[in-house]
């Protein structure tokens, strides 16, 4: 199967690659797991005074697809606020990346991801948490 | 998610009663096209032999001078016969297909892998990928050697321990079919659950044996 441009892009140069502290009070951690490959996945974000995230890290041990959608989303999630991040669609990574159908659980484990970290953050802030665990393709 | 199910469903033969190949249809699942009752335990030889059976009898080779009609059917059924053994045979994999039969496909379990079990997966994985690159500093990977071997034996035994369960739990399966009753809820749930997470152990003893041995 070929990789879109974009996920090839993505794949060789991973951006943000890496991790926050975990404990710190400021940052969010996800950490999620495909169940059709066994593919993990750790995104981070670090929320500023303002309630904007100014960081976000990731490390994908999984495909070239799972890397591409988690460099993708953490990309997206530096500027935005807590309920800006939160709108982000597993669709519209699918869309950037060209994802097939093959793949398309790649960009809903990214968007898990995204949704698990904003909650750690929210948890941590005594802040009530959204959504359920389980998103929707 | 249980329409598949019928309770008394009509008995499917490959072959009609002057030995011709049926057309299968796709309501036909792999225990029926076998004959077997849906149960996760079977007769593993009395499996094989179906198969080499079946093999014989729908080779497509067979009816290279036949009709049109007659070679899609030889093509048709042996692409099934072998789908459906491979599938079969293998106890793990059966134990997917006959859940997914019963309750609906696995990747849309409610229930996510537990958060501990998916750190110790990506602490392995992080020491895998460190173990590969770090060559110059033996104390280094000698330690992290160690870790990675502590990691297989704990991972190693899960999977151990995930195989107990799908015995124990496929047992209460076949005792309700025997029984001529559904399957327990409880026994889905469980089979779904333990079933789900069978990819992440696999994908993990992978990547840990593969360190293990590049270095």
């Amino acid at each position: 199967m070929a990789y879109s441009e974009k996920v090839v892009d993505h794949y060789n140069n991973p951006r943000n690659v890496g991790s926050l502290d975990k404990s710190a009070d400021t940052v969010g951690t996800g950490i999620v797991g495909a169940p059709e490959c066994g593919d993990v996945m750790k995104l981070q974000v670090k929320i500023n005074s303002d309630g904007v995230i100014d960081d976000a890290k990731f490390k994908t041990f999984g495909c070239g697809s799972a890397i591409a959608s988690s460099s993708l989303a953490t990309e997206w999630l530096k500027g935005k606020t807590l309920d800006e991040a939160q709108e982000i669609k597993n669709t519209e990574i699918v869309e950037e990346l060209n994802l097939p159908p093959v793949k398309i659980h790649c960009s809903v484990l990214a968007e898990d991801a995204i949704k698990a970290a904003l909650n750690d953050y929210r948890e941590k802030q005594g802040i009530p948490t959204v959504g359920n665990a389980k998103s929707v393709v | 998610m249980n329409q598949t199910r019928t309770k008394n469903r009509d008995t499917f033969s490959v072959f009609d009663e002057n030995g011709e190949i049926q057309l299968i249809s796709s309501t036909v699942d792999h225990f029926a096209f076998f004959s077997l009752p849906r149960k996760m335990k079977i007769d593993e030889g009395g499996l094989e032999a179906k198969y080499y059976d079946y093999s014989r009898r729908l080779h497509p080779d067979f009816f290279t001078n036949a009709p049109a009609s007659k070679r899609i059917l030889s093509l048709d059924a042996s692409a099934r016969l072998n789908s459906a053994y491979k599938t079969l045979k293998d106890p793990i994999q059966r134990a997917v297909y006959l859940v997914e039969l019963e309750s609906g496909k696995l990747e849309e379990n409610d229930s996510r892998p537990p958060v501990d079990l998916l750190e110790e997966i990506f602490e392995a994985q992080e020491a895998a990928a460190e173990y590969k690159c770090c060559e110059d500093d033996a104390e280094e990977a000698k330690n992290l050697r160690a870790n990675l071997e502590a990691a297989k034996e704990c991972f190693i035994a899960q999977r151990a321990g995930q195989r107990a369960a799908l015995a124990d739990l496929g047992a209460r399966w076949d005792k309700a079919i025997d029984a001529g009753e559904d399957p327990p809820a409880e026994v889905i749930d469980k089979l779904r659950s333990v079933l789900g997470l069978r990819n992440y152990i696999d994908n993990i003893l992978r990547s840990v044996n593969q360190a293990l041995e590049e270095a």
